[in-house]
């Protein structure tokens, strides 16, 4: 902005009416005030709504009922109705277990403690594995045993046999919670998911697509500015995995679509990859030719591939995916088959075509989202579990072995009264933040402050608010003075998770009943085994850290080219399908904090791993196939240089044989899956050589 | 034996609870020193070096307020 133009909007702010300026602000603040403060009174009603119905069925410990609702109410709708349903699944499987547990060990405390510390283990084992809901599931099953355990052991260890009433009346009590908070929000909300995630796809949609434009256009040094911009992209697509989770929450109809939306974050990522090969060839032929062949693509592009408009507030819109989505079926359709003189020609329409084909996998899913109209997507691809790295999983199970094994034998030997209490804290805290990385310490420990806040707020409820109340109605407005202000907290950004776990466990200090009971020694020993189990926890994740950033970046790489050297050697034993799904996942586990260029690496053994998948499928004269074995077995030994020489050698001699020839030895499209491998080769050598970075 | 409980706003506090704090705050100061001199880079394991001594200055406080 020029000295001019800011003179003028600063004469045009002041010239403003007083009373417009402070209309203005007040809407603004309005706009951000209103969503979380109904938010905070829709928490109030759900926990109040549990609270209800579990004191009119005569629940033992009615406040389970209230903290599992206030555990599954969460500021987006998505999120909290998706949250429920793997909580109901996680709590049924870990009472289960428990009951499994305490019947394979009735009169034995060492191996039920120990069995006990073993089941956590296993569950944050799998919780470290899945990702988004499915882990916290997993975590569910893993404390939920601990909470019904906490409950059946005596003073010192041991269960007193009455497993199955007390997981019985627990998953009761905590289905109670699920279903009242899924009611109070579902009544009250109607949700923004749908909506985000398709704004989301279509901004992404928009900056590859130009982008991708973009790139044809350049030439020279300019292209190898466009990199940053890619791999950057490469991170936002992964970062849409959760607010797909949410979409399936809000809406049953896109759950049974589910593959559609995930196969357009497949599309973005594989647009993504025939976007760098392109890239990759234009920046090794000479300048001219570069420019030719990319004008020869462009001619065949039309201008359309971006959103149709952008809408009032700068969002684009896109007004009919499914007609743009078969213009561009068509345009990749004339790419395909168009008539081309050389192999590298041939590679950038091919690409171009692969690009394409991502961005209507992409238009696929915006269809389903704006239109309600969904294509089918093979669900074999995207159902699979495919493990990027077993190692923090490993050290995840461990840890969460070690902590609830030391507060057992902390519990037994200082014969703590409270101790089963601190085990169910120390529990839920360490299988639930495992998963969350080098984050998870943090987390842990904003957890315990949190918990910490909630005990001192639940004091002043029980002891100077809930005594002078009589009625249900008058333990409500007593109730919403703290989960009212606290909801609000939870719902705008700073610390969240800390007002989350201020609010998660306000109710098991403060254990609501029929009977109150004012005593302060108990209320004192029940808040200070809490905090002490969540204070535990974050230590645990002190002492035993998660893997670093980096080293887990690190690993992802020697893991990807180990699996690409190993695909070089035999690659009649992978599907395309696999290695895909194999590196999607292993782009998803790069950690945020992972350098660009590791991206992009990855991105390149993607598409190396999958042309070397389609050429094992070319019959090739005796001679030529060993060339082509030979170039495969130095790829396998980290020798990029022998193997880009080998498979320049075989395009050399499959272009010799094709002079003079009618037909062509070989499809243009397979030597231009030679010349794919040979740039990207060349581009990332330390990668592939050596994998690590320059 | 000195050990009595504590009248904290009419909730009676167990004494073990003050002295965590108190002995938590003397790490912090312990810990301060430290990386001044940058003596924890000279152990394998910095946060179970930390844990232990404070396990060490709370073992010593109890004993000391015990004697």
């Amino acid at each position: 902005m020029t000295m001019a133009n800011a003179l003028r909007s600063a004469d045009r702010t002041l010239g403003q009416p007083v009373a417009d300026r402070w209309w203005e602000a007040l809407g603004r603040a309005a706009g951000f005030a209103v969503p979380t403060l109904l938010f905070g009174l829709r928490l109030w009603a759900s926990v109040c709504l549990a609270l209800y119905v579990a004191f009119w069925l005569q629940l033992d410990n009615a406040y389970w009922a209230g903290t599992s609702a206030a555990l599954v109410c969460q500021p987006r709708l998505g999120a909290s109705l998706r949250k429920g349903w793997f909580r109901m699944v996680g709590t049924v499987i870990g009472a289960i277990a428990i009951v499994v547990l305490t019947a394979i060990f009735p009169q034995n405390r060492v191996g039920f403690l120990v069995g006990l510390a073993l089941w956590g283990a296993i569950c944050t084992f799998i919780a470290s594995l899945v990702r988004n809901f499915g882990s916290y599931a997993a975590a569910l099953a893993g404390y939920t045993a601990a909470i019904i355990a906490s409950d059946e052991l005596g003073a010192s260890g041991g269960a007193n046999g009455q497993a199955f009433t007390i997981a019985v009346i627990r998953v009761s009590e905590i289905w109670i919670g699920i279903v009242c908070a899924g009611i109070v929000l579902a009544g009250t909300d109607f949700g923004h998911a749908r909506r985000r995630l398709a704004a989301l796809l279509i901004k992404l949609y928009a900056e590859i697509a130009d982008g991708f434009a973009t790139t044809l256009k350049l030439s020279g040094s300019a292209l190898s500015d466009m990199q940053p911009a890619r791999r950057e992209l490469v991170r936002q697509v992964i970062a849409l995995d959760p607010v797909i989770d949410e979409v399936i929450g809000e809406s049953s109809s896109l759950r049974l679509h589910s593959p559609v939306l995930k196969g357009a974050v497949g599309g973005l990522i594989a647009a993504l990859a025939e976007w760098r090969s392109i890239t990759a060839r234009l920046i090794r032929l000479p300048e001219d030719e570069a420019r030719r062949q990319a004008d020869t693509v462009l001619r065949n592009l039309s201008e359309d591939l971006r959103p149709a408009a952008e809408s009032e507030n700068g969002t684009p819109s896109l007004a009919d995916p499914i007609g743009m989505r078969r213009h561009m079926e068509a345009v990749g359709q004339d790419l395909t088959d168009m008539q081309v003189e050389g192999p590298s020609l041939r590679l950038i329409a091919d690409k171009t075509a692969g690009v394409l084909a991502g961005l209507c996998r992409v238009l696929d899913g915006l269809a389903l989202l704006v239109a309600a109209r969904s294509r089918s997507e093979s669900r074999d691809t995207w159902m699979k579990l495919r493990v990027a790295d077993w190692l923090p999983a490993y050290v995840n199970a461990g840890r969460a072995f070690v902590t609830i094994c030391a507060v057992e034998l902390f519990w037994i030997v200082t014969a703590w009264p409270n101790g089963a209490q601190a085990i169910t804290f120390a529990a839920v805290s360490v299988f639930l933040f495992a998963p969350q990385a080098d984050e998870a310490y943090t987390r842990a420990l904003g957890f315990a402050v949190g918990v910490g806040i909630g005990a001192v707020c639940a004091g002043i409820i029980a002891f100077a608010g809930l005594p002078s109340v009589e009625t249900f109605a008058g333990f409500s407005i007593v109730m919403g003075l703290f989960l009212v202000p606290a909801g609000i907290l939870m719902a705008q950004p700073w610390r969240a998770s800390m007002f989350a776990a201020m609010v998660g466990n306000f109710l098991p200090i403060l254990a609501p009943a029929n009977q109150m009971n004012y005593n302060t020694i108990q209320f004192y020993n029940t808040a200070l085994a809490i905090v002490g189990g969540c204070g535990i926890a974050a230590l645990s994740f002190r002492l035993l850290p998660s893997l670093s950033p980096a080293l887990r970046a690190r690993r992802l790489m020697a893991l990807t080219l180990r699996d690409l050297r190993r695909l070089a050697l035999n690659p009649e034993k992978w599907r395309r399908n696999d290695w895909e799904g194999r590196m999607h996942a292993r782009l998803a586990a790069l950690p945020d904090q992972a350098k660009p260029l590791q991206r992009a690496q990855l991105l390149a053994a993607l598409s190396v791993g999958a042309e070397i998948i389609a050429l094992r499928s070319v019959r090739l004269q005796r001679r030529l196939e060993l060339i082509l074995a030979l170039a495969f077995d130095a790829i396998a030994r980290g020798d990029s240089q022998v193997a880009i020489a080998r498979l320049s050698t075989l395009d050399q001699r499959l272009a010799l044989l094709d002079e003079g020839r009618p037909e062509p030895a070989l499809d243009l499209r397979e030597r231009s899956r030679i010349l794919a491998i040979c740039d990207a080769l060349a581009r990332h050598r330390e990668f592939f050589d050596e994998g690590g970075l320059p | 034996m000195k050990f009595v409980e504590v009248d904290l706003f009419g909730v009676y506090v167990a004494p073990i609870s003050l002295l965590l704090i108190a002995a938590w705050l003397v790490v912090i100061v312990l810990q301060r020193a430290a990386a001044r001199f940058h003596l924890l880079d000279l152990v394998w394991h910095p946060a179970l070096f930390v844990c232990s001594v404070y396990m060490i200055v709370l073992s010593s406080i109890v004993l000391a307020i015990a004697g």
